[in-house]
């Protein structure tokens, strides 16, 4: 009995972990596509830059989650390893986003960049680091629960 | 030996797989089924390591995943090295100008050819240390090996064999060590074709020239620029191992297949990161100290002598003059074809003669130097042209060491030029089109 409601209790976790990550994929897709688009219409609008290549990574990471929500709607547990690993690349473009504006503050101090906005500098990869940062410990419940570490 | 090998191939027909792939996998199977009866499990755990391959390695997903991997390793290396440079180039400037206004021959040779020179090269050695830094974090925490097994799929069917992909991807720090590592690939075509190509992928060498054109030219896409180089020298790699499988007779056929164990995934500590960052990063410093001073000091003479004689006809601008014409289509002047003529010493050099030929000092001065003699898209041409033309003098000595043949290495010499001169020249025209 007791097993069962622990087993009920960690489908549902997982569930939720679809549904968070349908949540990131497609918010991480819609900037992904922004970011290229802007680049192909010439046009770009703060704190969404103009930038293909990073707005592909943004798709790389958004098909991560993506695929991670698919198969854990369909029942399969190995799904939230795309979970594990959308959340892995969230950070890492995150970190290297804010080191970027640390660096850019630098070069403002240094007297090499004529000005240094705040908005621009917060680009989309760091606020959706933080919202997947959010599903960490959650994550890292569901795998000790799973007795992956 | 003729009979094993009929016996192999006949074998290898009969079953349908290659016998080098088929009995490993088998002896891999009978283990399993051995450590099944005789074992018995409380439960079927699964590990992090599973998980991670599961996405890491997954058809669809692996590659995207390698390539977003290596943009955020190059943007790293260029975007946050860049204030780290401009303080370190201030400080040269500093001491350039200790000499006073360069008026004799040994003033100048102290602030254009030590401090405007070698130092400016000196700069650059934050983006190497950085990408360094990144790549080390990649190989300690296990990913590594996986780039290399999800590169295999497409290597295998692109003709390039697996285990190249280690070799290719040192060639990323540096190509003489890459060219060395070759020897764990035991088919004698397989590692003919690697030793071939590898001068094909981008060492820490060009980044200087990526770094200060990039900079000079794309602004805000700087870094997507010199990623593009990067991802420029993986295809023209594995196209040119392609051809190269198709039409030379002596390495015609089918790679050999490609066996690898992958080790668990672990957290990098920062003391072994640091370690490997110094120890390749160490490598650019003492060149700097040997091959790149003596550079700098023969480029600083010829440019500066007949001492007093206008840059044009100094020793430097009589052999860019010579080698002008050749380089003329592409957009290429002068001083541009000097820099190339140095880089065989050591790619770096190119950099250090855009230093002393253009006569300023610091990155954005050079920059804007640089700005009045090209364009856009001759810059993006000679940022190809850097990449593909010859080998650095070391790397065609250990070609030559470890093909054992001059015909190889001078194979290598000419298909290298002759490519780095189609690209450039495919470059221009694509961007005159363009861009008028």
């Amino acid at each position: 009995m007791q097993e069962r409601r622990e087993e009920s209790k960690l489908e549902l976790e997982l569930k939720g972990f679809a549904v968070g990550s349908a949540v990131l994929g497609a918010a991480y897709a819609a900037l992904g596509v922004l970011e290229v688009v802007s680049v192909a219409g010439g046009f770009s609008f703060e704190p969404v830059p103009a930038d293909a290549a990073g707005g592909l990574c943004l798709l790389v990471v958004a098909a991560t989650f993506l695929l991670g929500a698919k198969e854990l709607l369909e029942g399969r547990t190995l799904g939230i390893s795309f979970v594990v690993v959308g959340v892995a690349l969230a950070a890492v473009f995150g970190l290297l986003y804010v080191l970027i504006a640390v660096a850019h503050a630098l070069m403002f101090v240094l007297g090499e960049a004529e000005e240094l906005s705040l908005l621009a500098e917060l680009r989309p990869e760091i606020w959706l680091a933080l919202a997947a940062a959010a599903m960490a410990p959650y994550l890292r419940r569901a795998l000790k629960e799973l007795r992956a570490i | 030996m003729e009979e094993i090998r009929r016996i192999r191939e006949e074998l290898s027909k009969k079953l349908g797989e290659d016998l080098e792939v088929l009995l490993p996998a088998r002896r891999y199977e009978t283990a399993g089924e051995i450590s099944r009866r005789c074992l018995r499990r409380r439960e079927e755990r699964l590990t992090l390591t599973d998980m991670l391959d599961h996405v890491f390695l997954h058809r669809a997903l692996g590659i995207p995943i390698f390539l977003a991997l290596m943009y955020a390793v190059f943007q790293f290396a260029y975007s946050v090295s860049e204030p780290f440079m401009v303080m370190l180039e201030a400080a040269f400037g500093w001491l350039g100008s200790l000499a006073g206004e360069a008026e004799t021959p040994l003033a100048s040779l102290w602030a254009d050819g030590i401090c405007g020179g070698l130092g400016f090269v000196l700069v650059f050695i934050f983006p190497i240390f950085f990408l360094f830094f990144a790549l080390a974090i990649l190989e300690d925490s296990g990913y590594l090996p996986r780039a290399a097994f999800v590169m295999d799929r497409l290597m295998y069917r692109l003709g390039l064999h697996g285990r190249s992909f280690i070799p290719l991807l040192l060639g990323f720090g540096c190509n003489l060590p890459a060219i060395m590592a070759t020897r764990v690939i035991d088919d004698e075509r397989d590692r003919l074709i690697t030793i071939l190509v590898n001068p094909l992928m981008s060492c820490s060498a060009r980044l200087p020239v990526y770094v200060l054109l990039a900079g000079a030219f794309f602004g805000a896409y700087a870094g997507a620029a010199i990623f593009s180089m990067y991802v420029l020298g993986i295809a023209l790699a594995i196209l040119m191992a392609l051809l190269f499988r198709k039409t030379i007779p002596q390495l015609r056929g089918k790679p050999a297949p490609f066996i690898l164990e992958l080790p668990p995934y672990l957290r990098p500590t920062l003391r072994s990161v640091l370690l490997k960052t110094w120890q390749r990063g160490v490598v650019f410093l003492k060149k700097a100290a040997t091959i790149l001073f003596a550079g700098a000091l023969a480029l600083w003479a010829l440019s500066s002598f007949p001492w007093g004689a206008p840059l044009e006809a100094t020793y430097a601008g009589m052999l860019g003059h010579a080698l002008e014409p050749l380089l003329r289509p592409l957009g290429f002047d002068w001083m541009a074809a000097v820099a190339l003529f140095f880089g065989f010493l050591a790619k770096e050099i190119v950099v250090e003669t855009f230093g002393i030929l253009y006569g300023v000092a610091g990155e954005e001065e050079i920059q804007a130097a640089v700005a009045a003699h090209m364009t856009p898209v001759t810059a993006f041409a000679f940022m190809a042209f850097t990449l593909i033309y010859l080998p650095c003098l070391a790397t065609f000595g250990i070609i030559r060491a470890e093909t054992g043949s001059w015909k190889w290495t001078l194979f290598a010499v000419a298909y290298e030029l002759a490519l780095a001169y189609a690209v450039a020249a495919t470059i221009v025209a694509f961007g005159s089109i363009v861009w008028g």
